[in-house]
């Protein structure tokens, strides 16, 4: 999770999340492709493999493979995630730690490849906004207890993203108020 | 005026910086140059002064008879200004006057930091309309608790500063994280809203970068994040005036070739 603290916004989140791999099924042949993360390849026709996003974006829009559903975006793991996170307190764990971020992308290129598309989108709005109530609850009994930090866990990084400004800032305020309280 | 006050509010910090408090000198180093730092410095004040002022008589101006003629005006300027004399004086001059080194007058507490004004504060902070009474709340409260006054009294301001903002927090937080069903609207619109009408200065500033972060989730779900957007939005007059520029130098050089011919 140390790496999310060098994401400046949401543009660079959705391009680090454009790294993380998914499976295709391509409609043509090809030898190996060196690139810089690793190799990919090689390219048979129906044999499925694993490539990044960014790369499967780009066949998918050139008519050339079609995507294989990943595992955690499938209606039964969306709506078992949302019954644990309706029935926690807490934070729940995600599979993928872009999982908001990827669900939006690969079913914005690719809906026909995902069974059941619409309800799970459905069903990820749900849980947005499950986990978004929950962020709010408690970054406000954080402010209203004025510690300055605490420990959370399970958050997604478009999450962090969302809410590091606002929440810096408004933690700045509670030291400076703090700051100025004179001793006895 | 507008000449000379970020002037004095400057040499108001050199000032603040020279004495011991290692604390408040680096907060205000980090302000040093925000206009809302100046602006909540110029706050007036009502003042007693303790001594005698030679020579600045022209400052009590209602003070002195109605019916004043030119003798007398000019009378006044040379007149001492006497103790016991209520003025007002904004608060960076307070702050060089009323200190605990130079103690010349004694001065009220503004309206919004006096008792009966934190005790509703206590009751329910959400409602007051702090735009209206202090546009610039917190800092405005930051700068006084420098002044020397009675110390139970100080921490009584801190404290209801503190429990003023974690209360009103929930506010801000909600609008901020709630208007952005109507994306792509400008953020300034919001500010004509019943509620946000009444937040602070600061608090709008912390209900801005609140709505950012949500305009940029909405942008993702729009898939608009992914258009590039050029770097300066403004880069065609850029090189518009680049162009407009080189013509002109152009020109100029053909017109000097032209005179020297």
């Amino acid at each position: 999770m140390c790496k999310s603290l060098f994401i400046m916004d949401i543009e660079e989140v959705q391009y680090l999340s454009e790294n993380e791999y998914v499976s295709i099924v391509p409609n043509f042949s090809h030898p190996v492709i060196h690139l810089i993360k690793g190799s990919v390849g090689p390219f048979q026709p129906t044999t499925p493999l694993n490539v990044p996003l960014w790369m499967a974006i780009h066949l998918k829009e050139s008519h050339r493979c079609r995507f294989i559903c990943p595992e955690w975006l499938t209606y039964d793991t969306i709506s078992t995630l949302l019954k644990a996170e309706q029935q926690n307190e807490h934070f729940t764990p995600m599979p993928n730690r872009f999982i908001f971020i990827l669900s939006q992308t690969i079913m914005s290129v690719a809906l026909e490849d995902i069974p059941n598309g619409d309800n799970i989108r459905l069903i990820m709005k749900d849980l947005w906004d499950l986990r978004l109530a929950k962020l709010r609850t408690s970054i406000d009994s954080l402010i209203k207890s004025g510690a300055l930090y605490a420990k959370v866990t399970h958050l997604t990084t478009v999450e962090i993203c969302l809410i590091r400004n606002f929440l810096k800032m408004a933690l700045k305020q509670i030291y400076q108020l703090q700051q100025v309280i004179p001793d006895e | 005026m507008s000449n000379r006050t970020p002037l004095s509010a400057s040499s108001n910090r050199l000032s603040a910086s020279a004495s011991s408090n290692t604390t408040s000198t680096s907060q205000q180093y980090e302000d040093y140059f925000s206009i809302d730092d100046i602006l909540s410095t110029q706050e007036r004040i009502k003042c007693q002064l303790l001594v005698d002022v030679p020579k600045l008589g022209y400052l009590e101006h209602s003070g002195s008879s109605s019916k004043s003629n030119d003798d007398q005006q000019e009378s006044n300027v040379s007149a001492p200004i006497s103790a016991q004399t209520k003025l007002e004086f904004p608060y960076w001059m307070v702050y060089s006057i009323c200190n605990s080194k130079t103690n010349f007058s004694t001065f009220e507490l503004p309206y919004i930091f006096q008792n009966i004004q934190r005790q509703i504060f206590h009751a329910d902070s959400t409602i007051v309309d702090l735009h209206k009474l202090s546009p610039n709340f917190y800092r405005y409260g930051k700068h006084l608790l420098q002044l020397n006054f009675d110390q139970d009294e100080k921490k009584d301001v801190a404290m209801t500063m503190l429990s003023t903002f974690q209360q009103r927090f929930r506010t801000i937080m909600d609008y901020s994280f709630h208007l952005t069903s109507s994306s792509g609207e400008d953020i300034a619109k919001y500010t004509n809203d019943k509620f946000i009408s009444k937040f602070d200065h600061f608090e709008k500033q912390l209900f801005a970068i609140g709505q950012m972060g949500f305009l940029d989730y909405d942008r993702l779900l729009k898939n608009e994040t992914k258009k590039m957007v050029a770097p300066g939005t403004n880069r065609t007059t850029i090189s518009d005036n680049m162009n407009d520029l080189t013509n002109l130098t152009t020109r100029k050089r053909k017109r000097n070739e032209n005179e020297k011919e």
